[in-house]
């Protein structure tokens, strides 16, 4: 005699009370994963349309040479806190949102393993926030030091950057709670069956980010840490009238930072991988050799880091380590490119816009690759150190890798949360006005960074004026376009048609086969066993 | 209906941004500058080599997957196949690129030997980034105690708009650093505030200064002219009107501004020393 | 669509049944070791390299880090191996208890024993005289819990 219990449709009502609060209180004391997935979504988003606006600032100023609309305090102020704000509370927030609302849904578990420590872990961030954007109004204001707050120039800074350290400290401390709690939800939380081979790549990338997350933040604390002792209580670690060494201040920051670009990117390369075979109505292409390379990345990750450092004058052995450490990223990278391509080959394509933004992330994110290549040859990176041709590299990579990943995400799993249907037509409309401002903007300043011109400047040479105008032209139009994404977020939420329990044909993770269409506030709290 | 306008107007908008970016990279400068060391030519040749390779990689690649677009699509009712491994083209796309990896790294290993060898330099100078302007010490070789400091002469009406802006704008400075054409030049550079970077693009040289270390680079410029760079290290507010001015002169030439150097130094010797110990703080 | 379907072993014979009820754990407390000492490792490696480079302000966060891994283990550990053993002998019922370290053993006279559903709470307790009210089905999801408490109470009045 057997039991036989199924896993949704009766016993749930008595659970659907938000925790006992509503309004306000509701999503301060929620420990509900989705709860929690929407709150970083929202803030991400937020924090993205600051961080643009202030990109915005930087555009203008540089649409023509001279100083016209900021001066020259106030435009490096910008361009360190669009960095910060973009990095830290824009894409990070993103994706650790994206592994709230779904890790547990799709390896079957009912919330986090520790869901007060992840309310907790989410709470922290419109604090680290708000402590950026007051440094702003301090005497001095904000550091305009670049978001790599390089020493000694952190040193000649006002209070603002007093709280920016504070705010990366805070930041740090949401980053490991996160990272523990996806850590121990991954490996503990499993449902029966649900074995780590099986797992659906997105968790297997935050697996392995919540690994680099966890080695790399101490030695960020560390870093911004010393440079709060060196301003205020006379510890001289990047000071060489002490005895210290304002180069090791970079070691130790790019020793976090390099991984910090897999933070970044790695959770991208996991929606996608969800995505592409969705819409190829194919299994992903390899799956098994794509953990493996997410792991190889992961690890070389970490020996790679003195390539942002070319230029500091290392002996010739260290030069030609790190060059050839960092060309071999290149393979795993690659092997994952391949692996996506085969993904869609000879699959039954179609391209709804979740679909778009991820072609868009593998055409572009190559490009992105491509340059990496090109400035991972120490020779050539002499040349191309700190001019605008790292800008654009960094930018699609990033600007355009990780955030179009994200927008491939939401609006993937958009009818899956909200029970409702994004408008097709106007999601295409964002994809292609994105797509083409984007690369408007970054495209061109590989040209202005070959031919010279170094980043972080608000005024240039007369010769750089044609790329930075047709640059800012782009930024202001790719700016406009994400209005039209918090129209389509808010108009599919509002007034969306009913999407369906399993909206996308090929989409085989157990958020779709086993939920139904809006998830209920409660899910697998009878975790599914698998065959 | 919608989704066809949209494309159609997205391919149009792509045609039109990418002829005109085509027709602008013949106005405006949109390559490396021309070489005038071995080292930059060098540098040019391994940029254009592996753009070339990178090139025909991703041509290969998206090819592909523009025609897996184009042909495997749901709606011609193309029907999707189920393969989802194989051992063997998973060695095969990590093995090609290994083997391309391998053929790129030895010119490239080339280029970063030659560029840290600075021994045997014909010159010496040392490069000081203060906030924000450029100190030189001519420390080695002929002009031996030539030393004065370089700062940018664009007047503040041009930079504000007020005036109309000049050829060389924010590329300008008082003293240029004059080097002999065709003579190792060794720079060693340093600072005595912040870090800064001392760059010209046409040498292909560029060395991080910093503050309490001395790091240094060679060039050999190979044509008589006037280079400009600036700073590349983010060094605080100024940090974009600090260029880098050299003149490479022919070797008499060079002989004879030395002479006029050292009757100048002479002349004004206090007054160098005071405006090099002031330096730091303007 | 397909939903998924769980079984457990449940209820034997008419005679006596044994019932062990653990949580779902997908890895075991010394997997769980594993995986945090090398990220523990991890980090204190890093932190040291650092630390003789100069910049040994790195330790006490890598040090902090440690101290909340191994608080996030021991929350999960405490907890790892917690089970629940219901018995059915003639005329009486085992339930044992494992909860953290504390072990506890009920032997109840099964026919003075009262199975109660609390659907309010989910919770299945357990009254009898002697012991006053034992929960069980700690380790089991809401829907399971209802089934488990009507079984109970089908055998128990056989």
């Amino acid at each position: 005699m057997s039991a036989v219990v199924d896993s949704h449709g009766h016993g749930h009502e008595h659970h659907d009370h938000h925790g006992g609060y509503s309004g306000i209180m509701r999503w301060i004391t929620t420990t509900n994963h989705k709860d929690i997935g929407t709150l970083y979504l929202w803030f991400s988003f937020i924090m993205f349309m600051t961080g643009g606006a202030m990109a915005m600032v930087i555009r203008l100023e540089l649409f023509s040479p001279g100083l016209q609309w900021v001066d020259p305090d106030f435009f490096n102020q910008m361009t360190t806190m669009h960095g910060l704000i973009m990095v830290f509370g824009a894409i990070m927030p993103a994706f650790v949102g994206f592994a709230n609302w779904l890790i547990p849904m799709q390896i079957g578990a009912p919330d986090m393993a520790f869901a007060r420590m992840n309310n907790w872990s989410f709470w922290i961030l419109p604090f680290a926030a708000s402590l950026l954007v007051i440094s702003f109004f301090m005497p001095g204001g904000a550091p305009g030091v670049g978001w790599t707050l390089y020493a000694p120039l952190t040193v000649q800074m006002g209070i603002g950057m007093d709280l920016t350290i504070f705010a990366v400290h805070l930041l740090g401390m949401s980053s490991i709670m996160g990272s523990i709690n996806i850590i121990t939800t991954i490996l503990n939380l499993r449902a029966p069956g649900m074995t780590l081979m099986r797992m659906p790549l997105f968790c297997w990338t935050w697996l392995i980010t919540a690994y680099l997350l966890v080695a790399a933040m101490p030695v960020l604390a560390g870093a911004v840490t010393m440079t709060l002792t060196d301003r205020h209580f006379g510890t001289t670690f990047f000071n060489a009238a002490g005895g210290g060494d304002p180069v090791l201040y970079q070691h130790i920051f790019w020793f976090f930072g390099h991984p910090e670009v897999y933070i970044i990117a790695l959770p991208a390369f996991g929606v996608i991988s969800q995505v592409i075979p969705a819409f190829s109505r194919k299994p992903l292409f390899g799956y098994a050799s794509m953990v493996y390379a997410t792991s190889a990345i992961a690890i070389l990750s970490f020996i790679v880091w003195a390539h942002h450092m070319y230029t500091v004058g290392m002996p010739v052995t260290g030069q030609l380590f790190f060059m050839y450490a960092t060309t071999l990223i290149a393979v795993p990278t690659g092997v994952k490119v391949f692996n996506w391509v085969a993904t869609m080959w000879k699959g039954a394509l179609s391209f709804e816009t979740p679909m778009l933004f991820a072609i868009g992330f593998l055409f572009l994110f190559t490009l992105g690759g491509f340059t990496g290549l090109v400035l991972s040859l120490a020779a050539v990176d002499i040349q191309l150190h700190d001019t605008y041709y790292v800008v654009a590299h960094f930018h699609y990579v990033m600007a355009i890798g990780a955030v179009f990943a994200g927008f491939a995400g939401v609006y993937f799993w958009l009818p899956k949360w909200t029970g409702r249907m994004y408008d097709e037509a106007l999601g295409k409309w964002h994809f292609w006005l994105s797509t083409i401002f984007i690369n408007i903007t970054f495209f061109v300043q590989h040209f202005s960074g070959l031919a010279g011109m170094p980043r972080r400047i608000p005024d240039y040479p007369l010769m750089f004026e044609t790329w930075n105008k047709i640059s800012s032209i782009g930024a202001f139009g790719f700016g406009l376009s994400q209005l039209l994404f918090l129209y389509i977020v808010l108009k599919a939420i509002r007034s969306g048609e009913k999407a369906k329990d399993k909206q996308w044909e090929g989409a085989d993770s157990l958020e779709w086969t086993h939920l139904p269409t809006p998830v209920p506030y409660h899910s697998f709290e009878t975790q599914p066993v698998l065959k | 209906m919608a989704s066809n306008w949209v494309r159609i107007l997205a391919v149009s908008a792509a045609g039109v941004a990418g002829l005109t970016a085509a027709g602008l990279a013949l106005a405006a400068p949109w390559n490396l500058q021309a070489p005038v060391t071995k080292i930059a030519s060098d540098i040019h040749s391994l940029h254009e080599y592996v753009m070339i390779l990178v090139t025909l990689i991703f041509a290969g690649v998206f090819g592909a997957m523009f025609y897996s677009v184009y042909a495997h699509r749901k709606d011609k009712g193309y029907k999707a196949a189920q393969f989802h491994e194989s051992t063997t083209v998973e060695i095969i796309w990590t093995v090609i690129p290994l083997l391309i990896l391998i053929i790129i790294a030895w010119p490239a290993t080339k280029v970063v030997i030659a560029q840290k060898d600075t021994s045997q330099a014909d010159l010496t100078i040392k490069a000081t980034g203060y906030q924000w302007k450029w100190g030189y010490d001519y420390v080695k070789g002929e002009g031996e105690g030539i030393r004065f400091v370089s700062t940018l002469t664009t007047p503040r009406d041009q930079i504000e708009g007020r005036a109309p802006k000049g050829e060389n704008y924010l590329l300008e400075v008082d003293n240029e650093m004059v080097v002999p054409v065709n003579k190792k030049v060794r720079i060693l550079t340093t600072a005595a505030d912040v870090i800064h970077s001392w760059w010209i693009p046409a040498f292909g040289a560029k060395q991080d200064a910093i503050p309490g270390f001395i790091r240094d680079i060679h060039f050999k410029a190979e044509k008589p002219g006037i280079y400009r760079g600036q700073c590349t290290e983010l060094c605080g507010k100024d940090h974009g009107f600090m260029p880098i001015v050299v003149r490479v002169v022919s070797a008499d030439e060079y002989t004879k501004w030395v002479g006029m150097q050292k009757t100048k130094v002479a002349a004004d010797a206090p007054k160098n020393i005071v405006a090099a110990a002031e330096t730091p703080r303007q | 669509m397909h939903s998924p379907q769980r079984e457990w072993a449940f209820l034997g014979s008419s005679h006596g049944f044994s019932l062990l009820l653990k949580r779902n754990c997908s890895i075991s407390p010394q997997g769980m070791i594993l995986v945090f000492a090398l990220l523990a490792l991890a980090t204190l490696g890093i932190a040291t390299g650092f630390a003789l480079a100069g910049a040994w302000l790195v330790l006490p966060f890598a040090g902090l880090e440690v101290a909340a891994l191994v608080l996030a283990f021991l929350l999960t550990a405490r907890h790892a191996a917690d089970y629940e053993r219901v018995e059915l002998m003639p005329g009486r019922l085992c339930v044992e208890v494992a909860e953290g370290r504390a072990l506890r053993r009920h032997e109840l006279n099964s026919g003075a024993l009262r199975v109660r559903h609390a659907p309010e709470r989910a919770r299945v307790l357990l009254t009898c005289a002697k012991s006053g009210e034992i929960e069980i089905g700690r380790h089991l999801d809401v829907e399971a819990r209802v089934v488990l408490a009507d079984k109970l109470k089908k055998t128990l009045s056989l």
